[in-house]
């Protein structure tokens, strides 16, 4: 359960965490970075970054943190809450999206707090060939 | 061809788009793909920028502040104080 004057970091786990929020009023995003996008012959870009922006989440009790996996060149999607794209022709994946939701329990209802966007997956070489 | 970042809707794959319009996972087109964007729900302030991540996971850290926090600073002690005694 969170409490007052904590400041945490959380980093990619492969899955959804959840943080109890039932006594905390307001949350400050220090910093949010967003997933990069997977390298091949071009680099993928850069991840989206929020700093400083706050939130009132008195009206709910749990926290849902969705970290997003930086892409690779994979065959798989990348995770986040919603997942990056599979790179064609070994182009890179796109990275997974970073995001945080707010969820009252009691009511059922979710609201949706802020999200880093993932950077694009870079271009296989022969991208450039066509 | 390369996949799309993503947030909101998953992101492309093997084109070089995201899956939806502004505010989504950047594009990955024909060279470098494009950094990611950030939306703003029921969070405001602070600053938005590209520049997150560039070679890695994503990340956050996130500070928690219960109602005594959140009012604004406490009292400030006077300055000086005087006492008359009958």
């Amino acid at each position: 359960m969170a409490q007052d004057g904590d400041t945490i970091t959380y980093t990619f786990s492969g899955s959804k965490e959840t943080e109890d929020i039932s006594n905390i009023d307001e949350i400050v995003i220090d910093r949010m970075d967003g997933a990069d996008g997977g390298d091949d012959a071009y680099d993928g870009g850069s991840g989206g970054l929020i700093q400083n922006a706050t939130a009132d989440v008195s009206d709910y009790d749990v926290l849902e943190i969705w970290v997003g996996e930086a892409g690779e060149v994979d065959s798989s999607r990348t995770f986040g809450r919603s997942q990056g794209g599979v790179g064609g022709l070994g182009g890179g994946q796109g990275g997974g999206s970073t995001e945080l939701v707010a969820r009252n329990t009691d009511t059922g209802e979710t609201k949706f707090i802020a999200a880093a966007d993932a950077g694009g997956g870079g271009a296989p070489g022969s991208a450039l060939q066509q | 061809m390369a996949g799309g970042g993503a947030r909101g809707g998953e992101g492309s794959s093997g084109d070089d788009s995201d899956a939806e319009g502004t505010g989504f996972g950047g594009d990955a087109i024909s060279s470098n793909g494009e950094p990611g964007g950030q939306e703003l729900g029921i969070a405001s302030g602070g600053t938005t920028t590209t520049g997150g991540s560039s070679q890695g996971d994503g990340e956050i850290t996130i500070t928690y502040k219960a109602s005594s926090t959140t009012s604004g600073e406490p009292p400030k002690a006077p300055s000086s104080l005087s006492v008359e005694l009958g």
